[in-house]
């Protein structure tokens, strides 16, 4: 019995140990950062916006101090990870990279934990998710024009895109609208899955969302348009954007970096300048280059000031395709 | 280059002692993730990723591929133990290995998997490098209408799976359905039974859900019989496969490992299609079916085999053409992409060391998986001679910690502890958790594939019969739904379940 109840006494130290050791120690902002920093990802690891997360993470550790630990809370097309991150205490120790779409477009479309404009500091947007429509490079359609006669006497072609109203997607949808063609939109869940199948010759054309670069540089498509964008791709200086025939797109979502909302100033101002730091670094501006990102920077401020616009003009654009009533 | 050629030249790229050492880290880290309920491929991966920017781009695949096939070979040990799938793919070795090991044969049991697993990776390998091209061709031709008509042939498969009642199984696999439904819809974006719960939109966990399913409610199975009872027969008879073991197991190795890697292939396939297929398979060829769910041994070679052959298989799409069947070689073509390389159909012209060098390591792998996994079996099986009021509290902490682990959610938490109870009513009332599983996996992929084959074909519902191998599944499903119903079948059924008995 002696021995039982010296397992008790243990068992409640231990118990007041991990209490001790579980209460939030104060943090003051001069201080900011005394211990490592959680960084959310939106998408599994892996991925084209996870790549970047990591490689702002090891960045922006030497400048900061302290380490910066990548955590990959995919699903629900980021609404998890942002509504993660709402839900977190505003104190600089947990941010994330979720696409700009949290704050304006998600919240419409899906029932989101949070409230669009009273969830997140944005501290900076780094880049933009792109778009491109593509044939096979066997097929004898070599130019844009080309596609849209083909496409009219021919009703009813098949694309895949990275998932149900992505930006893509629309883009596509906009365009098709706006040359008066009838086409036909698969989704799949991500832009592998929608290559897989445009591999296999089971969709006839595709709304590449970045991940058709590798391809059309190793010659397996051939890109014929790039959509989600105000200017020609400077790796593509021939390609046209539908904007320049005369059709309305899709704006493109961002890649951000965020906090919860009400983070401090001194900490928001610290952390904006460590992650401008790194984004505009040689080592970084290569990876963009790599993995086929631009460099769109915004800052954070700019992000909040546009939100409420943004807001009403995708409110009427999901209006007018009959996304919400 | 020709097959021999290639591999020395790979070899000699394996063999180097950094690309060696980082190999054997991999597999080690993950025959122990493996091993841990819970955690798996995915998060050890992501965790691991940050480690790989200061090695080669070689190095770092040699490693990370270790951590995936070798969970494969540890996933196998607690199912046996415990009857807690580590892996997915793991969920249907419980079934008769954990059989075994009540009656004392947890060490063949354990034996038969690591060998299988070892025969059917090396297999795979082979396959995988002398047939990598055609092969992916062919699994390119698996449009929507394929996926459809392989799926309605996997859920037939599942009639085969049956222990007792058929319409309990059916019954089961239309809740499985149902929830299989749980989540953001691929096809219109909705939000389907999501309760506003975020963590619900990717669909409910099959991991916690399987431990919960077969772990826990094993836990309180046994709990409800007397504690003092020994819940697991301790007189160990051996610890490696007998002659009659391998008799028994050989073609279920080999059966496995063919289904394994053609199921591994295909993108959304996986580890847990090709198992159980391959349970079924065996069963179905099986002199004795009345044996499965009781101990028979070809239940454990066949699905282990498959699994391990599918993880060689999942590497095919990765390498040839830059296309990840799932998520752990998702992750895998981002390590790529960290290091510079962007895989895609050029991968073996430019990077000629890379590939073989990667491909030559899976057998180097396999060797050391096998060496590291032998000597543990009598570890394993002297963990089973703990006595049960101590191993069940220490189970149920790792289950919880593994858990919470999958995402760093505690809705992984609730849901296993949920299915936990619901698998204990289910065993009480004597409804199976198999066929719930195969329909809760396949029925979403089902949905999916039938919405697209129909918006690509306008409505036309006869594109599943015009296309070659979609109208060639159907049939064969066709066939084998006649087969169940055939009198000749129905007699074999009584006669196992006489057996059983």
């Amino acid at each position: 019995m002696k021995t039982i109840r010296i397992f008790r006494e243990i068992f409640f130290a231990g118990l007041i140990l991990v209490f001790l050791l579980s209460l939030p120690y104060s943090t003051s902002a001069q201080d900011y950062p005394t211990k490592s920093i959680t960084l959310y990802c939106a998408y599994v690891a892996g991925a084209t916006t996870d790549i970047t997360t990591r490689a702002l993470a090891t960045g922006a550790e030497k400048l900061l101090g302290v380490p910066i630990m990548v955590e990959n809370k995919p699903g629900g097309n980021s609404t998890v990870c942002a509504s993660l991150l709402a839900s977190k205490k505003p104190d600089g120790y947990t941010l994330a990279v979720v696409p700009t779409g949290v704050i304006a477009q998600l919240p419409q479309i899906y029932k989101v934990s949070y409230s669009p404009f009273n969830a997140f500091t944005p501290l900076l947007q780094y880049s933009r998710y792109i778009g491109g429509l593509c044939v096979l490079s066997e097929s004898p359609i070599k130019t844009i024009d080309e596609f849209i006669a083909y496409a009219k006497s021919r009703p009813g072609l098949t694309y895949g895109s990275p998932g149900m109203y992505s930006q893509q997607h629309l883009a596509v949808d906009l365009f098709a609208q706006c040359k008066g063609l009838h086409l036909k939109h698969v989704p799949y869940k991500g832009g592998a899955e929608a290559i897989t199948a445009f591999l296999g010759k089971h969709t006839d054309f595709i709304a590449g969302s970045g991940s058709h670069i590798p391809y059309v540089r190793q010659g397996a498509f051939r890109l014929l348009m790039v959509y989600n964008a105000t200017k020609r791709d400077p790796s593509y200086p021939d390609i046209p954007i539908s904007r320049e025939l005369g059709c309305e797109d899709y704006p493109a979502d961002g890649l951000m970096v965020a906090g919860p909302k009400g983070l401090p100033d001194p900490i928001v101002k610290k952390l904006k300048d460590a992650f401008k730091t790194v984004a505009e670094s040689p080592e970084f501006q290569k990876l963009l280059v790599q993995i086929n990102l631009p460099y769109d920077y915004k800052d954070g401020a700019d992000i909040d000031k546009e939100a409420p616009a943004n807001y009403e003009w995708f409110n009427a654009f999901y209006k007018k395709i009959g996304l919400i009533k | 280059m020709d097959f021999f050629s290639s591999l020395m030249a790979g070899l000699s790229v394996a063999c180097q002692p950094h690309n060696l050492l980082f190999c054997f880290l991999g597999v080690f880290i993950g025959t122990l993730i493996g091993v841990l309920p819970g955690i798996g491929p995915v998060a050890t991966m992501s965790i691991l990723l940050p480690m790989t920017y200061g090695i080669s781009a070689t190095t770092a695949i040699i490693m990370l591929a270790g951590i995936y096939y070798g969970a494969y070979y540890g996933g196998s040990t607690t199912s046996i133990l415990v009857n807690i799938p580590g892996e997915a793919a793991s969920v249907i070795t419980c079934l008769d290995g954990y059989q075994m090991a009540r009656q004392g044969r947890a060490g063949p049991a354990l034996g038969i998997a690591a060998f299988g697993s070892f025969i059917a990776g090396t297999l795979g390998i082979i396959i995988l490098q002398a047939l990598a091209p055609p092969l992916v061709s062919v699994a390119l031709k698996f449009g929507a209408p394929e996926y459809f008509s392989l799926m309605i042939l996997g859920l037939i498969i599942l009639i085969f799976l049956v222990e007792k009642s058929i319409i309990k199984a059916l019954m089961m696999a239309g809740v499985g359905s149902f929830l299989g439904t749980v989540g953001l819809d691929t096809i219109t974006g909705v939000a389907r039974f999501s309760f506003d719960i975020p963590e619900f939109l990717d669909g409910l966990g099959i991991v916690p859900m399987a431990m919960g399913l077969f772990g826990i409610a094993e836990i309180f199975v046994n709990l409800e019989k007397t504690i003092q009872r020994q819940v697991i027969s301790t007189k160990i008879t051996r610890l490696l496969p007998s002659f009659r073991d391998w008799m028994e197991s050989k073609w279920a190795i080999v059966r496995g490992s063919v289904v394994g890697f053609f199921l591994g292939i295909l993108p959304g396939g996986g580890g847990v299609l090709a198992s159980f297929v391959s349970y079924a398979v065996e069963k179905m060829s099986s002199g004795t079916p009345g044996k499965f769910g009781h101990g028979a041994i070809e239940g454990v070679a066949g699905p282990e085999s498959a699994n391990n052959a599918a993880a060689s298989g999942g590497f095919i799409p990765l390498l040839t053409l830059g296309i990840p069947v799932g998520v752990v070689q998702a992750i895998l073509l981002g390590a790529l992409m960290m290091h510079g390389i962007t895989p895609g159909p050029m991968l073996l012209k430019e990077h000629p060391d890379l590939f073989w060098g990667v491909i030559a390591s899976m057998y180097v792998g396999n060797v050391m998986l096998l060496l590291l996994n032998l000597p543990l079996i009598g570890l394993w099986v002297r963990v089973l001679r703990v006595p049960y009021a101590i191993l069940f509290p220490l189970i149920l902490l790792f289950c919880l910690i593994g858990a919470y682990a999958i995402n760093n959610s505690t809705v992984d938490v609730a849901i296993m502890l949920f299915f936990g109870a619901l698998g204990y009513l289910m065993r009480k009332f004597e409804y199976e958790p198999a066929p719930f599983i195969l329909a809760f996996v396949l029925s979403p992929m089902l949905e999916t594939a039938l919405r697209r084959s129909l918006i690509v074909s306008s409505g036309d519902f006869t594109i599943f019969l015009t296309r070659p191998i979609s109208s060639g599944c159907l049939i064969l499903a066709a066939v084998l739904l006649i087969l169940a119903a055939h009198p000749a079948f129905r007699k074999r059924r009584r006669k196992m379940l006489e057996e059983a008995r």
